[in-house]
């Protein structure tokens, strides 16, 4: 226990429970905000709750907005007939970047992986089902990550979508094996989406 | 790569030794119980990551100690490289001239083979033995294959997740199937590449099995896939497949993957005899140590360099003939690290000589 402030221990406990902090640096994170003026921890506390306040994600496609539907989903200029699917809503700065791509993302909010208790039924698909019905989409690009849960949700969802009469195109295979689709760079990732290869 | 300097320090039975290797051929010496395997299995951690007789790396740290470590100096063509394994508070630590390193990044950087008394289980023993020669051998060769593999093993543990869930009736049967997909590509690769390899050795074990009998015979290496097809023409994937979907329901009462890589095999056949059943003991011998030689061979020419080469108490067995052929055979080959606790039969003037008492060399 550091001192005897049940107060530290409280904010230790809280950063404890975001992805990546433990306890070491969660110790190290309320020193410095112990020691920080109190503007800046103010600017900090008021950051966290205005973006939790105003950001959500998008009603249409999940990716990340202020505006309902987002930006993407409005713009009138974006290809509506083809749907980049992608696990998280990170995934779509990704994409964008390259800007080889003009149509519409979809983001499933997550990767198929027992080991980490996630089932189909976590994921975002019966959206992206209705949205293909309604919109009558033609093409479905799906850039899950290039690891085994990617290529396991990419089968999956090309094997509910297929049926609907959707060509089905992949770009999985085209980005270095192992990495992540976040750290593939925009040539490759560009690349990757010219060369997609349909799934039959 | 050629190791130079080898320094432990707490591992197995040693507290803290240097030890200083010859270019060419070494002869480490000593009584039974002293050492001399606990020596080379340092050597292997360092080149391959892990070590080759006991998966858990607690085992490996001196009694009441908290913690191993080996770093070992290794030269190729005059550039010094610096390998440090260490294993203290269950966390496991490579680095590579001091820099952080995955046992992925060994690949291809010193290449091991070694070979033990132990070694007849690769004819006698169960199938995993073979599967483990196999990966050892490719995955020294192919960075490729290696990761093949890992993620054909994470899949599998996926898959067969649900299946246990499907079993306990946790969830749907169908579920369980959403990883068959996955688990037949990344199999179907890591079979593709295993029969490649065996293809690739099969001629160099023949003349190295016929060069330490003395006899010519006809030596064949079948892979053997259990319970799918791979003959010729055969989409591995699409056939392992069938396999799996024909028993999906033993499957779910299993609560795991029935087929593939991970339960396959491979035979070695003698004039279409399989030598596991028919084989004497003096031809079991022979073909381990024939399928030794052509890994040290195969991975010599994948690496442009032969790698180095660990022979623990491997003349013991042999007799006078066969012992005299193998050293012709190895004689070939760049830097041997051998243990014997018989001077006598091997020792010649230009061995470097190691000698080992109670976990102290010299
Ligand atoms: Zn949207």
């Amino acid at each position: 226990m550091l001192g005897s402030s049940d107060r530290i221990e409280r904010l230790i406990q809280e950063l404890t429970k975001m992805p990546t902090i433990g306890r070491r640096t969660a110790q190290r994170l309320a020193l410095y905000l112990l020691k920080a003026p109190l503007e800046e921890v103010t600017a900090l506390a008021r950051a966290m709750i205005e973006m939790k306040k105003r950001v959500k994600y998008c009603s249409e496609c999940g990716g990340i907005t202020e505006q309902d539907p987002c930006v993407i989903c409005c713009d009138p200029k974006r290809d509506r007939s083809v749907i980049c699917v992608v696990e998280e809503p990170g995934n779509v700065i990704g994409v964008e970047k390259t800007g080889e791509f003009r149509g519409l993302y979809h983001v499933l909010h997550g990767r198929l992986s027992p080991l980490d208790g996630v089932g189909p039924e976590d994921l975002s698909v019966d959206s992206l089902l209705d949205r293909v019905k309604t919109l009558g989409i033609g093409e479905i690009i799906i850039a899950t990550n290039p690891n085994v849960e990617g290529e396991a949700t990419c089968n999956y969802v090309a094997g509910l979508v297929k049926p609907l009469g959707v060509k089905v195109t992949t770009i999985a295979r085209g980005v270095p094996m192992g990495s992540d689709l976040d750290l593939a760079d925009e040539v490759t990732l560009a690349r990757a989406i010219e060369g997609r290869g349909e799934i039959k | 790569m050629r190791i130079q300097k080898i320094h432990l320090t707490n591992f197995r039975n040693f507290d803290d030794v240097d030890v200083e290797f010859g270019e060419h051929r070494n002869l480490i010496l000593g009584a039974n119980a002293q050492g001399k395997t606990n020596l080379l299995e340092s050597i292997h951690i360092l080149g391959v990551g892990r070590s080759h007789r006991d998966r858990k790396d607690a085992n490996l740290v001196r009694f009441e100690e908290p913690f191993y470590r080996i770093e070992g100096i290794f030269e190729h063509i005059g550039v010094k490289t610096r390998i440090e394994v260490s294993y203290g508070e269950e966390r496991k630590r490579i680095r590579i001239n001091g820099k952080d390193a995955k046992p992925v990044d060994l690949i291809g950087l010193v290449g091991i083979v070694i070979s033990s008394p132990d070694d007849i289980d690769l004819v006698k023993g169960s199938p995993g033995f073979r599967r483990t020669f196999l990966d050892m051998a490719i995955s020294q060769m192919s960075k490729e294959y290696l990761v093949t593999l890992q993620r054909y093993v994470r899949a599998l543990t996926q898959r067969n997740l649900l299946l246990r869930a499907a079993q306990e009736r946790r969830i749907d049967a169908s579920e369980a199937t959403t990883w068959t997909q996955s688990v037949v590509e990344l199999g179907a690769m890591v079979v593709r590449k295993r029969v490649a390899y065996l293809e690739e050795i099969v001629s160099q074990v023949s003349e190295n099995f016929a060069f330490i009998s003395g006899k010519t015979s006809d030596i064949k290496l079948t892979y053997d896939p259990r319970g799918y097809g791979i003959g010729e023409g055969t989409d591995i994937a699409v056939s392992l497949a069938n396999a799996l979907n024909a028993h999906s329901d033993l499957e779910i009462r299993r609560g795991h993957t029935l087929y593939g890589p991970h339960v396959d095999d491979f035979k070695l056949l003698s004039d279409d005899r399989d030598i596991r059943q028919f084989g004497s003991e003096g031809e079991q011998r022979t073909a381990v140590l024939a399928l030794r030689c052509a890994e040290t061979n195969a991975m010599g020419e994948r690496l442009g360099r032969y790698p180095l080469v660990l022979l623990d108490d491997v003349f013991a067995e042999l007799d006078e003939a066969r012992a005299g052929a193998l050293t012709a055979l190895i004689s070939k080959f760049d830097q041997i690290v051998l243990t014997s606790s018989r001077p006598a039969r091997l020792a010649d003037d230009d061995m470097h000589r190691i000698t080992i008492t109670g976990g102290r060399i010299g």
